[in-house]
């Protein structure tokens, strides 16, 4: 056995601990004044909103794999925690000071730092250099700025849970960008049509403002690291070449009582028509079923 | 006929239909679709092709979007297609849509409910986290089995049959084509209001549990999770 053989390898990979969302990691959205979507978003994960009250635009946006918490208890405690984590993100040692556009960098775990802004005008690689422990924090003195198409690709093992960007005031994701981690931003955070983002947007103070987005809490596998892992824009809206109305149609009123036996009934066939586009509705709150006015009828 | 390049995906909903019970290995994720606006499930993945069924972007009750499970997936002439599980009759029909018509996402809730044990199991990334006791269909009116998905998770209010919670299936009943000017839509949902003891078969077709039970169930479960039914 030679010398050199016993020599250990330099440490490349970050001995950082992952940022502690406590509660708030629970959330896709969490925001300080209000919740703002625009256009047929889907967020996986839970909303919440604490002190304000003004969630708007679900439906036509979804909520999945989660639930909406406004102006409660676990809005609250959620946005405590976000506090604590994002001083922690905030006080974190530097280890190493960057450029204000991170375009075609390849960054391996770390505590990366812009004193003012920072941007991102094009392609960002994080490599976990095999570590799917590995963290990558980004500290922002001002804001970040995510421009149109951008993106940030996962190699090495990358988790896009153990991702954070603490900005120091308002973070924007530009059209079409496909972003990745959990920005912990001290104001607002905005993502313009088509963003997509794997992780969550958790803003202190102001407003989450959404406009045809997909988010996707991110969760942490445990043990094998992936190979590459690049987010992608799946949502659509150009429309097929075919549309059709009239699939379930309204349900009566909820009793429990004569049913009527089987009648097997002969299924329309599709007809082709003009292709129906998103449109815009009022927002309204998922309703409760009120009184026995027009209830589902289940078959009991 | 498909395009010779076409190569059919089938996605983790495929290990839906294979009913698990007890320790049975279920798939850690599902697929999804959510539907951005109005369209036609094809019977095969070309335009042209005949209509399987025909979905709403919004589902009736509450309006939410529609969310529908993938169950394969294959790209024909530089398109993507999905063939997602359809709400209504036939029970557990598939049909094929353009990707482009929604937008993915995945979920890792999954539900199965037992019939023969009359039990309702709910698992989260493969792992079981809750068992329920439950009331299922009667013979003459039995909770129907297959692949299904919820179609809405919808709130009811105090004084409706089966409040708190109705998570509303793609189910409908085998023994009654309508019930009550509704399309004997199957659903889970509370006792309260309509009774029933969990370990009985005393129902409509619908399955029904605690109040304790279906509050978790609507406080965790939303659009798109798959339901298998065994028997």
């Amino acid at each position: 056995m030679t010398a050199g053989s016993l020599l250990v390898a330099p440490l490349a990979l970050s001995a950082q601990a992952p940022v502690g969302l406590g509660t708030a990691g629970g959330f896709a959205v969490l925001a300080g004044s209000t919740v703002t979507n625009t256009g047929p978003s889907v967020i996986s994960g839970s909303v919440g909103l604490a002190p304000g009250s003004a969630i708007t635009g679900f439906p036509p946006g979804i909520v999945l794999n989660g639930t909406m918490q406004v102006a409660n208890g676990v809005a609250l405690q959620a946005k405590n925690d976000l506090v604590t984590a994002y001083n922690d993100a905030a006080g974190r040692s530097s280890t190493e000071t960057v450029a204000a556009d991170l375009a075609g960098e390849t960054l391996t775990p770390g505590v990366y730092t812009s004193a003012s802004s920072l941007g991102l005008s094009g392609q960002l690689t994080l490599d976990a250099q095999g570590n799917p422990a590995a963290v990558f924090v980004f500290q922002a003195g001002s804001t970040l700025i995510v421009g149109s198409g951008s993106q940030v690709n996962l190699i090495g093992g990358a988790q896009a849970c153990n991702v954070f960007w603490q900005v120091g005031s308002s973070a924007t994701l530009g059209t079409g960008s496909a972003f990745v981690g959990n920005i912990l931003a001290l104001t607002s955070i905005t993502m313009t049509t088509g963003a997509t983002l794997q992780g969550s947007v958790l803003a202190r103070n102001g407003a989450v403002t959404l406009d045809t987005n997909t988010i996707t809490r991110a969760t942490c596998a445990a043990g094998t690291p992936t190979t590459t892992t690049t987010t992608t824009t799946t949502s659509g809206g150009g429309g097929t070449t075919q549309s059709v109305t009239g699939a379930t149609g309204p349900i009566g009123p909820l009793t429990h009582k004569k049913p009527k036996h089987h009648k097997p009934k002969t299924l329309k066939p599709a007809t082709p028509s003009a292709i129906k586009h998103p449109k815009p509705k009022p927002v309204t709150p998922k309703p409760v079923i009120p009184t026995k006015a027009s209830p589902p009828a289940f078959t009991g | 006929m498909l395009a010779a390049s076409a190569a059919l995906v089938a996605t983790s909903a495929a290990g839906a239909s294979q009913a698990p019970r007890g320790s049975a290995q279920v798939a850690k994720s599902q697929q999804l679709a959510v539907l951005n606006h109005d369209t036609a499930a094809l019977s095969r993945p070309q335009l042209g092709a005949s209509a399987a069924g025909e979905v709403n972007e919004v589902r009736p009750i509450t309006g939410e979007r529609t969310v529908l499970p993938v169950v394969a997936t294959t790209t024909v002439h530089g398109a993507e297609w999905l063939q997602v599980l359809l709400p209504g009759r036939p029970n557990s029909h598939t049909g094929w849509i353009e990707a482009s018509a929604v937008t993915q996402t995945t979920t890792e809730w999954r539900i199965v409910v037992d019939l023969a044990a009359r039990k309702v199991s709910v698992y989260y990334d493969g792992a079981l986290t809750r068992t329920f006791s439950a009331v299922v269909g009667k013979p003459s009116t039995p909770t129907p089995t297959g692949s299904f998905f919820v179609e809405e998770t919808v709130p009811l209010a105090a004084d409706i049959a089966g409040t708190p919670f109705a998570l509303a299936l793609s189910a409908r009943s085998d023994a009654l084509a309508e019930f009550e000017g509704g399309p004997g839509q199957i659903a889970l949902h509370g006792i309260t209001n309509i009774g029933g003891i969990p370990g009985t078969a005393v129902s409509h077709g619908c399955v029904r549990l605690e109040t304790a039970d279906i509050t978790w169930l609507g406080e965790h479960i939303s659009s798109g999770v798959p339901v298998t039914i065994t028997n």
